[in-house]
């Protein structure tokens, strides 16, 4: 009886003993893995700091070691172009390593965030708009002026895409990848039947051409706008933008305030009645629920004619209806009292506390001479480059498919030169994120429609929200 | 002398036990109470990730919670989701039950399956389906009302905030109503089968088998049941962000999901672990009322 009275204490000892040692022998593991990595590469401290002095002899030195890369773009044809130029780079340079983790924009920002706060980000993922300002605030950005000085200078940018969409306060955090902008897309067949030979130039007429193609007993709409998710503001903001209203200001103090005076007020009414009237005649009731995806599948599958889109909406075409990609065209959206469109941006980032050398050398290689082109080539659609030397380049020219070769470049510079992306006229507004995230503009217009407010009240909406947000 | 022996051996045996249930203990004080302890922490500071640095400020953050109308107004959505899901499921749970428990039903082992199918269909699934069944243009169920001539045109469902609602309850019935079928089969498994016989020699029908014989005896699985699910369906997250997104308009905001929006679109963590300690004080209440009917249920059981 003792003896297995001491057999058993003994058994519960060791048993008590190991799960105790086992997550401790887990954690010591992935430190220890930490620090390896940390130990194969130059030491992760940004350009600039106090061991740059240190470093100054060690320059010529290629870094070495190894980054995780987080991309949300998913498109196997860009994912494939992406690896395809990491791969590249790593024979070019022994001892290095880049391991690619694609995964979709939906919560990738929360992903980033969590990741920097619980200290292990990757050492460089792209950024999607509103990411570099939100992020930035949050300590774990490399500021990237010393790189981008490197890579052709600030100048050396299209419009906003680096000054305004990759900064943050006084500094540069975000190196912009592509940007894109918005055109109205319409059916050339539809026009046909309507007997609509001229394209719109004004609201008025874009409304026209709409309705008269608008046929809800047969399933035609002329307009849609994805109400449903975060995208709806694209159009809202294209419109309220061609009306002079900027929304959003800076003072010198650097606070953020709603920036609306009685003329820019009414103007920004006028932008809600016209949405109302635009959606309410002709669009899908159901547009309210529709997500980005939704209308771009009933405007490639014949349901809807028109929306305000990037080129990415070829894609959408070419899968679901690939006979009337040719019918499927664009036009610059009608302006009013200026030329007013929206731009999509995605950006590289770099993690403050990462391997910050390996991954600017990086970002600095995909940025020499002509290496980009074939990325933006395996996916054009939705992908214009944000240098612009890229973008006059003849490979890059040459590469693009029909469609897109009436736009680019005078078309698309245009757009560019003059459109800024949400809440972005007056500088990096670091609430942009959360002004998109948030569906604000949309959920005006939305409540217009379910809730019969008036345009006066979505635009006290839209302030109150914002002033909430400030 | 053996009572010291025995004392001794048990006082042994305390400790060996304790030994072997401490690792569980200190896994749930781990990964249970500690963030627990932390979200509270943190619901006292300014903490945002714009600005990570943890200022004290108190309650203010309950404050500015309370004082928002949409934290009222996602209250009380996630109590008409809850209430509007919770009572259908019951009285589809016990009708399904008792079908499933006749004793004159065939391929039993068939049905049976067959009634756990939406139970084991993913959240995120059931979403899309019912999203996509409720298409304005290319929904199935517009396309069967008007066949029956129901209604006259298509109705948008998701783009109004009552309709969407509707449809959120009913997809979380369809999801939900196995669960409660299953427990509340495993309940009527254990009501002797004399009893039906007495009643049926005693004249009573069926119906009146059901509800003088069946229902009492089931009534504590019910009650059970029911405040569990509560407390489930009140922190669903999935199904209603994924079919509406909490739209149209925040006419679909639960609770969870204003809570993520705080927390995860306006990047503020201490308004954000606010709400969670406000939701996990709302349903505290209602596991105090589980754990008090269990004690009562287990009295009477003694008895």
């Amino acid at each position: 009886m003792k003896k297995q009275d001491f057999m058993k204490q003994l058994l519960s000892v060791i048993l008590v003993a190991a799960l105790l040692i086992v997550p401790l022998m887990g954690c010591s593991s992935s430190k220890s893995d930490s620090e390896e990595d940390s130990a194969g590469t130059e030491p992760a401290t940004s350009s600039g700091t106090e061991s740059g002095n240190e470093q100054a002899d060690e320059t010529e030195e290629q870094p070495t070691g190894s980054i995780e890369f987080w991309s949300m773009l998913t498109q196997q044809e860009r994912a494939d172009a992406l690896q395809k130029m990491a791969d590249t780079y790593v024979q070019e340079h022994p001892g290095t390593d880049i391991n690619i983790t694609v995964m979709p924009w939906s919560g990738a920002l929360d992903k980033i965030v969590a990741a920097i706060m619980a200290g292990n980000a990757p050492d460089l993922f792209t950024t999607g708009t509103g990411y570099p300002q939100t992020l930035a605030g949050t300590g774990g950005l490399l500021e990237l002026s010393e790189l981008v000085e490197e890579i052709g200078g600030k100048d050396a940018f299209l419009s906003t895409s680096l000054t305004v969409q990759g900064a943050f306060e006084d500094g540069l955090y975000s190196i912009p990848l592509y940007i894109t902008p918005y055109v109205a897309y319409y059916r050339q067949s539809w026009l046909d039947a309507a007997n609509i030979t001229k394209l719109p130039e004004t609201w008025e007429e874009y409304y026209d051409m709409c309705k008269a193609v608008t046929d809800p007993a047969n399933d035609r709409y002329g307009f849609a706008v994805p109400l449903g998710d975060l995208h709806g503001w694209k159009t809202i903001w294209s419109f309220l933008q061609a009306n002079g209203v900027d929304l959003i200001n800076v003072d010198e103090n650097s606070n953020w305030y709603v920036d609306l005076n009685d003329e820019t007020r009414a103007a920004a009414v006028e932008v809600y009645d016209y949405m109302y009237k635009l959606v309410k005649d002709c669009a899908p009731e159901g547009t309210i629920s529709y997500t980005q995806t939704n209308v771009r599948e009933m405007v490639a599958g014949g349901t809807v004619m028109s929306r305000i889109d990037t080129p990415e909406i070829y894609y959408t075409v070419q899968e679901v209806a690939p006979d009337s990609i040719d019918d499927v065209k664009y036009f610059k959206i009608p302006g009013r009292k200026k030329t007013g469109s929206g731009q999509g941006w995605v950006g590289l980032s770099v993690y403050k506390d990462g391997n910050t050398e390996l991954a600017e050398d990086f970002i600095k290689y995909l940025f020499t001479g002509d290496t980009l082109v074939d990325f933006f080539l395996s996916y054009p659609y939705a992908m214009f480059p944000a240098k612009a030397e890229l973008f006059n380049s003849e490979n890059y020219r040459e590469g693009l498919p029909d469609i897109l070769q009436p736009m680019v470049p005078d078309m698309a510079l245009y757009i560019l030169s003059t459109s800024t992306s949400l809440g972005m006229v007056n500088g990096p507004f670091p609430g942009a994120g959360e002004f998109e995230s948030r569906c604000i503009l949309g959920n005006g217009l939305v409540k217009m429609l379910t809730e019969n407010a008036t345009a006066e009240e979505a635009v006290d909406y839209v302030v109150e929200e914002l002033n909430n947000l400030m | 002398m053996q009572d010291k022996r025995l004392d001794h051996n048990t006082k042994r045996m305390s400790i060996e036990g304790t030994l072997l249930y401490m690792p569980a203990i200190l896994i749930i004080i781990g990964i249970v109470f500690y963030p627990m302890f932390y979200a509270f922490i943190m619901s006292l500071t300014s903490y945002s990730v714009r600005k990570p640095v943890m200022d004290f400020v108190g309650f203010a953050n309950y404050i500015e919670i309370f004082k928002d109308k949409s934290f009222w107004q996602a209250v009380w959505r996630s109590l008409l989701f809850t209430v509007g899901s919770l009572i259908p499921q019951i009285i589809l749970g016990l009708a399904i039950a008792s079908l499933l428990n006749h004793p004159r039903l065939r391929c039993k082992m068939l049905f049976r399956g067959l009634a756990i199918i939406p139970w084991l269909i993913p959240t995120v699934s059931v979403a899309i389906i019912f999203r996509w069944m409720f298409h304005d243009i290319y929904g199935i169920m517009n396309y069967i009302l008007m066949g029956l001539k129901l209604i006259d045109q298509p109705k948008a469902w998701i783009s109004n905030g009552t309709s969407a609602m509707i449809i959120l309850i009913l997809a979380n019935i369809w999801r939900g109503t196995p669960m409660m079928t299953t427990m509340f089969l495993a309940g009527m498994q254990g009501i002797p089968s004399e009893l039906y016989e007495a009643g049926h020699m005693d004249g009573a029908n069926a119906w009146e088998r059901f509800y003088k014989i069946t229902l009492p005896l089931l009534m504590p699985v019910v009650m059970i049941s029911g405040i569990l699910r509560f407390i489930w369906i009140f922190n669903y997250y999935d199904l209603p962000w994924v079919m509406t997104g909490g739209g149209p308009a925040e006419s679909t905001q639960t609770t969870p999901i204003y809570a993520y929006r705080r927390a995860f679109s306006s990047y503020k963590m201490g308004e954000g672990s606010a709400i969670t300690i406000i939701l996990f004080l709302i349903l505290i209440m209602f596991s105090i009322i589980y754990f008090s009917m269990k004690q009562r249920q287990g009295k009477n059981e003694s008895w």
